[in-house]
């Protein structure tokens, strides 16, 4: 909880420094937050590009409307949960359009050297995750990446927190047998 | 939001199935084309305001400086009604039926009927010093049309 509340205040100090300095330093947001947006939203939207434009039409409407954020009792919380319902619209119009192909060519996904040997099971967790419905993802996604407790799921997510923990509970079972086999390896150390 | 966690949290954290999700969540990078997107999308936003409120701005001068040309225009068009005192009335009246053999009485109505003919056709004509003439109902102008030979006596 602690790293994630040092995050939102980095976050409120970026939401200041447009308040201050005008649209164009919406740029520190975007460079402290980008990654951790876009690959929550490309676990909701399960396509890199709607993901990207997703954090894009957030960072527009912040830098129009600072203020959203600064009112904010959990700025980073409140910025996911900004990402996550314009992923879910952009996930809406989608489906009305076109449906989405299942493999990971949309995905952007940079190996350091020690992970290269990795790469299948990777990309084979980056499926399983894809596989999942999206409830089951978003929930996997804020508990692993974004560290979350189920009591701050509850209110990204605005749903109670046992059923976040359910969610979460169902989705890591279904993970579990997809990458069975794979999750035996050796995970290589990360920092 | 609640600090506290629940008996869940941070259960199985050191599985080997979370590390790989973690690992996964480490390797994908947004592209490069992101950050740039986002500064035009930024300041075209910006600009599109900007030009919003400039328009809001003219349109809004043009509003109000038309309004105040508008109302300008009609104070000097009207200018002071003219004034007729009673006395000049009671001497046109008097004139009137003399001239016409009206009864006084007659005579001062329609006095006072040609003179409310010439305010509202200086009104409508557009100035009051204009030569406006009073209209009667067959569409004739002047203050002998406004008096119809039916009702003289």
């Amino acid at each position: 909880m602690n790293a994630s509340f040092t995050f939102s205040e980095r976050v409120l100090r970026c939401v200041d420094h447009i308040v201050v300095h005008g649209p164009d330093a919406i740029a520190g947001l975007v460079d402290l937050s980008s990654v951790r947006l876009v690959r929550f939203a490309t676990a909701v939207t399960r396509n890199q590009h709607d993901a990207e434009d997703a954090v894009q039409t957030v960072m527009v409407r912040i830098a129009q409307r600072p203020q959203l954020v600064l009112q904010a009792a959990q700025p980073w919380a409140y910025l996911l949960q900004m990402v996550r319902n314009e992923s879910l619209a952009m996930l809406r119009r989608r489906q009305r359009t076109a449906s989405w192909s299942d493999d990971l060519g949309d995905l952007l996904l940079v190996y350091g050297v020690d992970q290269l040997e990795q790469r299948e099971t990777i990309r084979a967790v980056w499926q399983g995750l894809r596989q999942l419905p999206p409830q089951q993802c978003e929930v996997i996604v804020l508990k692993i990446w974004e560290n979350l407790t189920f009591a701050e799921m509850a209110e990204v997510l605005e749903l109670p927190a046992g059923t976040v923990a359910s969610r979460y509970r169902y989705g890591m079972e279904k993970l579990a047998d997809h990458l069975r086999g794979c999750i035996g390896q050796e995970v290589p150390g990360h920092g | 939001m609640v600090n506290h966690k629940t008996s869940l949290d941070g259960a199985d954290d050191d599985s080997p199935l979370v590390q790989w999700i973690r690992l996964a969540g480490e390797v994908i990078t947004p592209s490069a084309q992101l950050r740039p997107r986002v500064l035009e999308a930024v300041q075209e936003q910006f600009r599109r305001q900007q030009r919003s409120h400039l328009l809001f701005s003219a349109l809004l001068f043009a509003v109000i400086s038309s309004g105040l040309i508008g109302m300008g225009q009609a104070a000097q068009r009207g200018g002071p009604l003219p004034f007729v005192s009673g006395n000049e009335l009671q001497q046109r009246a008097v004139a009137r039926a003399q001239q016409s053999s009206q009864s006084l009485d007659w005579a001062l109505m329609e006095v006072i009927r040609d003179q409310r003919a010439v305010v509202l056709a200086g009104w409508q004509s557009g100035g009051w010093w204009s030569d406006a003439q009073p209209a009667n109902h067959s569409g004739k102008h002047g203050p002998d049309a406004a008096s119809p030979a039916r009702w003289q006596r």
